[in-house]
């Protein structure tokens, strides 16, 4: 599939030019342009970062969005105050603002920083993002 | 400490009491790839942070703080680490291409580099497949786009041609003693003889995969001359390789002056050692 144009259109998102994907069972990587020359011939070219995994749809990764969306200007959520950390500690939560969503997965950030993947739907009459933080990045005890 | 263990270091260096009360900090790195202007004001909000003197890009944390549970750790904008785990990555040139980080779990010196040499592809390759994850986890968390991981037996590794070599070699970790309050129950001098072989071993294979006129930085966290030194000796005896002086302002190797010995009184660190060769074309 074309991830670059999935992006752009999904999230309003230009990708840099100076990365490639590889794309093997249902899972897209990314590297640097030249890396994926050197992990080809050690055998390698599937242990590069995880970008997307494609299904029915396709579902971006935190680290992903982490790197590469920290601009996105589509399908973003917006959680302030105390949901943030809820969120990084892996709970769902109530949105305080959604820009230009129509469901389904979302980039969740704070007002300065991206925080992951989130997946959002309807709950009766109001959006609920549902947390999709890799457990083994959920912080429990956050410090502040 | 064990008596024989304090005997060793005695030998070593005259200032054993300052070596005994040595009272380690913690230290962490910012992440160059990922952290916004507000990272450092926010990680002096949690603790009284210091400068590395050696490394820009590093920070000395004063007082205890859970590194590991704050937002900044989270976000990838920063990499906890020793200080002196930050040594050898400064001393690889500026224009590489190919860099290996031969033992590189769970990825300090390999995603330092990565930050700090951008341009340069990195191997980051580790023979043990659960340490493997934990790098994997960590390039990603980190957003280090120029990291290949691999899993090979170092001692086998392909021929590559690396303009640079890390081998920060698996060793007896006194180093860490201050922070391991079990570590006593684990070091012998067996296991110190056994590290030394397999450094040896680890050294030559490091140095053969390199181009000619390329770079090998050499690191342990152990004290003992046998997994310093002496394979540095090794290598010198067993290729024809150059030792390169490195201009850091630490104490030097044990009859060794081009190399340098970072000692936990010093600034507050791990036990270090770091050579740098080069291979002779």
């Amino acid at each position: 599939m074309n991830i670059r144009k999935f992006v752009a259109d999904r999230y309003g998102v230009e990708l840099p030019d100076d990365i490639e994907f590889v794309e093997r069972a249902g899972k897209i990587r990314v590297a640097k342009k030249g890396a994926l020359d050197v992990a080809k011939e050690l055998g390698a070219e599937n242990n590069f970062i995880l970008f997307a995994r494609v299904d029915r749809d396709v579902k971006l990764t935190t680290n992903a969005m982490q790197i590469f969306l920290r601009d996105a200007t589509k399908n973003v959520v917006v959680l302030r105050g105390g949901k943030v950390r809820d969120f990084v500690s892996g709970f769902d939560v109530v949105p305080d603002e959604v820009i230009e969503c129509d469901g389904g997965y979302v980039v969740v950030r704070s007002d300065h920083d991206v925080l992951g993947c989130g997946f959002l739907k309807r709950s009766s009459d109001s959006w609920i993002v549902e947390n999709l933080i890799p457990k083994s990045r959920r912080v429990r005890n956050l410090i502040d | 400490m064990p008596k024989v263990f304090l005997e060793r270091i005695r030998k070593m260096i005259e200032d054993i009491d300052k070596f005994e009360s040595a009272n380690v900090r913690q230290a962490f790195r910012l992440n160059t790839l990922k952290f916004s202007g507000r990272t450092l004001e926010r990680m002096k909000s949690y603790a009284r942070i210091e400068s590395v003197p050696w490394y820009e890009n590093g920070f000395f944390v004063n007082d205890y703080t859970r590194l590991g549970n704050t937002f900044e750790h989270f976000l990838g904008d920063i990499y906890v680490q020793d200080a002196s785990s930050m040594i050898p990555p400064t001393l690889v040139d500026e224009n590489v291409r190919l860099i290996v980080d031969m033992c590189a779990a769970p990825g300090s010196k390999a995603t330092q580099v990565a930050q700090d040499r951008a341009s340069a592809t990195i191997i980051a390759n580790d023979i043990n497949i659960h340490r493997l994850k934990a790098l994997q986890s960590n390039i990603s968390r980190l957003g280090c786009l120029n990291v290949v991981a691999t899993n090979y037996d170092a001692k086998n590794f392909p021929n590559v041609e690396a303009d640079a070599v890390i081998l920060d070699a698996p060793c007896s970790s006194d180093g860490m003693l201050f922070r391991d309050e079990h570590f006593f129950s684990k070091w012998s001098l067996k296991r110190v003889r056994a590290f030394s072989r397999l450094q040896k071993a680890l050294i030559e294979r490091a140095y053969d995969i390199l181009r000619p006129s390329g770079e090998l930085i050499y690191s342990t966290c152990t004290s003992s001359r046998e997994e310093n030194e002496e394979v540095v000796e090794h290598l010198l005896d067993a290729r024809d390789a150059k030792l390169e002086r490195i201009d850091l302002p630490f104490r030097r190797g044990l009859g060794m002056d081009e190399c340098v010995r970072v000692w936990p009184q010093d600034y507050r660190t791990e036990t270090f050692f770091v050579a740098k060769i080069r291979k002779v074309s």
